[in-house]
């Protein structure tokens, strides 16, 4: 690999490292708890306050050590390949590797974790069945299959022009498709998991948590599916506008605005309280 | 869709069966509105933990409620709530089910899907 990707890597690691420690001190796992429940719009009642604190900083650090293994894993990969040197994409692909890391992270500590129930006290549970698009924005949940498909077009594009295709476009696109399947497998059997609760907001918590573990999964398809459309746009515009700085200047134009449309839209739609107004209307009145 | 806000809730406590309990209030549910017709319920395993009961019990429930026309089995996708009433009522069941599904897509709320359906009806 280059010394920039080098770079980005060491410094993508350095953060999850940062994130992993600071799930562990107490100062900072009550600030995260606390933020979060303003984040989803939600009193934390004392009684949930511990319950809460240890899921929130559970997903955290799993996110966290799912982020540090995924870069590790992207760097060693790339640093096989003998020509990752001359590769000026690598950084999003480490970038890409990261962020599905994360997404496997989050899962993994979805799954574990587990709420304990007194086997005498009264028990609830939600009347009727939720699914994926209970907990995920349609904007969200479109988007990442809809930059796949744009990302997996581009790639077809750019074989069929005959664009040169590196080993860092196969593995982006190969990641995106990845972990878009991924979400949706790993985040239905998150959804059917069982939701023990000895009190009505047990499950209000409990599907706060799971909205932003969803969230958080459904992030990866979209970041690697831009990096894709990017990445495999620069290729086509370098082999069919070898000597356009003005195409590869659109190109990029192009990419900004419709990330910094995406980001205003989700920004003006407060996805991460979505799953309220579907599974507890009367809370996110 | 169903009422997400409402709980099935089981006291082991009380002296009223597990099964009584589970019945009564899916029962109830269908009886008021708060369980849709086609709505799905969650599956036996999943209501069963949540519970903290055996999956027989709520499998066994779930039968009893179909014998009773309240409930439908569909195997791998799950048990709904029945239509129920004439064909006429059956059908307006079946469209409000579609319609709500086609709201919960668009990601309308239920509140501006419902006074959008009040418009509609009186217009």
């Amino acid at each position: 690999m280059n010394p920039s990707a080098w770079t980005v890597a060491a410094l993508i690691a350095a953060v999850g490292i940062v994130m992993i420690a600071r799930t562990f001190q107490p100062v900072s796992r009550t600030a995260q708890a606390e933020s979060f429940a303003r984040s989803v719009g939600l009193a934390l009642p004392d009684s949930l306050r511990p319950v809460v604190t240890e899921r929130v900083a559970l997903r955290r650090r799993g996110g966290a050590i799912g982020l540090v293994a995924g870069i590790a894993t992207t760097s060693f990969l790339l640093s096989m390949d003998p020509a990752s040197s001359q590769y000026f994409a690598s950084p999003f692909l480490l970038i890409g590797g990261a962020f599905a890391g994360l997404a496997v992270g989050v899962a993994v500590s979805a799954a574990r974790a587990s709420a304990p129930l007194h086997p005498d006290s009264v028990k609830y549970a939600r009347p009727s069945a939720v699914r994926l698009d209970d907990y995920v924005a349609p904007l969200e949940r479109a988007g990442g299959r809809i930059v796949i498909g744009l990302a997996v077009a581009a790639v077809i594009a750019a074989i069929v022009v005959g664009a040169p295709i590196s080993g860092v476009l196969i593995g982006l696109v190969t990641l995106g498709v990845a972990s878009l399947l991924f979400f949706e497998i790993a985040g239905r059997r998150i959804v059917d998991r069982a939701q023990p609760a000895q009190a009505p907001e047990d499950l209000t918590w409990d599907d706060a948590v799971r909205a932003s573990v969803l969230r958080d999964m459904v992030t990866a398809p979209i970041i690697l599916g831009a990096d894709t459309v990017v990445v495999a746009g620069g290729a086509l515009v370098d082999h069919l506008f070898a000597d356009s700085e003005l195409a590869r200047i659109g190109i990029v134009v192009a990419c900004v605005a419709a990330a910094i449309a995406l980001a205003s839209a989700s920004l003006t739609s407060s996805p991460q309280r979505y799953f309220l107004t579907r599974l507890w209307p009367k809370a996110a009145a | 869709m169903g009422n997400k806000n409402q709980t099935f809730t089981l006291n082991n406590n009380s002296p009223v069966d597990k099964n009584v309990q589970l019945h009564t209030q899916i029962q109830d549910a269908v009886k008021d509105g708060t369980l849709a017709a086609g709505t799905k319920l969650p599956t036996v395993r999943a209501l069963a933990e949540q519970l903290g009961v055996a999956p027989y019990t709520v499998a066994r429930v779930y039968r009893q409620l179909e014998d009773l026309g309240v409930l439908e089995t569909h195997g791998r996708n799950g048990t709904i709530v029945s239509t129920f009433g004439d064909d006429s009522q059956q059908q307006a069941q079946l469209a409000a089910r579609t319609y709500a599904d086609r709201i919960r897509a668009l990601g309308v709320s239920a509140d501006e899907g419902l006074a959008l359906a009040k418009a509609a009806l009186h217009s």
